[in-house]
């Protein structure tokens, strides 16, 4: 089974210093912003196979 | 002990004092992240698997080592190990990432819409399809920079630590992406309809 995921990012520069704002033109953040929802509806999850081998391994050493 | 309210810091520390939920908790939060990074450079859900899973092995070598030494980063520093794989990966492949069609990706597992015609179904998986494609043409910088800010959540410094540039051409390669993909998509009249 694949779950959906929204990554919780909320603008280009979130967690960025003020300053960098100046770096992206309007039209771009705007832009992004528009994209987003279809980038988040890509995110993708490992299988739980995958995520049992890790534990398994985890507790073998 | 309610593990998803702990911080990763203090779930490391659970780890290493061997607390296995701690880890199982660590990569529950995280896999979306860090899988999704790893799948869209090297486009390839096997591929993918794989490298995740050795991500995670070193991830727990180091743990349990005692070498963990990036206190209260722990997604940027697992990333980075992901990314290092992703490229040492192409490196013994000798080649860059391919762009290629068709794995198999369903977006109807995803989506989870039942209101819809089949017609209206077909014209998001094609969107959302196109979309793929138009990532992967972009120049592997300047992907990587786009999956890693939307996809890892890393801000530019911690992305541009992780690939070892500064932070302007980190932040310039992000625009360049969202550039060229806006061209690209005008040129090819794709509309994304969410």
């Amino acid at each position: 089974m694949i779950e959906t995921v929204t990554p919780t990012s909320n603008s280009i520069l979130d967690n960025e210093i003020d300053g960098m704002i100046s770096v992206f033109t309007e039209s771009e953040i705007n832009f992004y912003e528009s994209i987003k929802p279809s980038l988040n509806q890509l995110a993708r999850n490992p299988s739980s196979e995958s995520i049992q081998n890790i534990l398994n391994i985890s507790k073998s050493l | 002990m309610n593990f998803q309210l702990k911080t990763d810091q203090e779930l490391v520390h659970l780890y290493i004092k061997g607390n296995e939920i701690a880890l199982s908790n660590l990569i529950t939060r995280h896999k979306s992240r860090i899988y999704t990074s790893i799948y869209l450079l090297v486009k390839d859900e096997f591929l993918a698997e794989d490298i995740f899973q050795d991500t995670f092995i070193k991830v727990i070598k180091t743990l349990k080592a005692g070498r963990y030494n990036e206190e209260g980063k722990f997604l940027p520093w697992v990333l980075r190990i992901g990314h290092n794989l992703v490229i040492d990966h192409f490196r013994k492949e000798k080649r860059s990432p391919v762009i290629t069609n068709g794995d198999g990706f369903d977006i109807f597992d995803v989506l989870g819409i039942h209101d819809e015609s089949i017609e209206e179904k077909m014209v998001k998986q094609q969107t959302y399809d196109d979309l793929k494609a138009l990532i992967h043409l972009l120049p592997s910088e300047q992907k990587e920079v786009l999956i890693m800010r939307h996809y890892g959540d890393l801000s530019f410094k911690e992305i541009a630590d992780l690939t070892d540039v500064s932070i302007n051409t980190a932040l310039g390669r992000m625009r360049y992406a969202l550039n060229n993909l806006r061209k690209m998509m005008v040129s090819k009249e794709l509309t994304l309809k969410n």
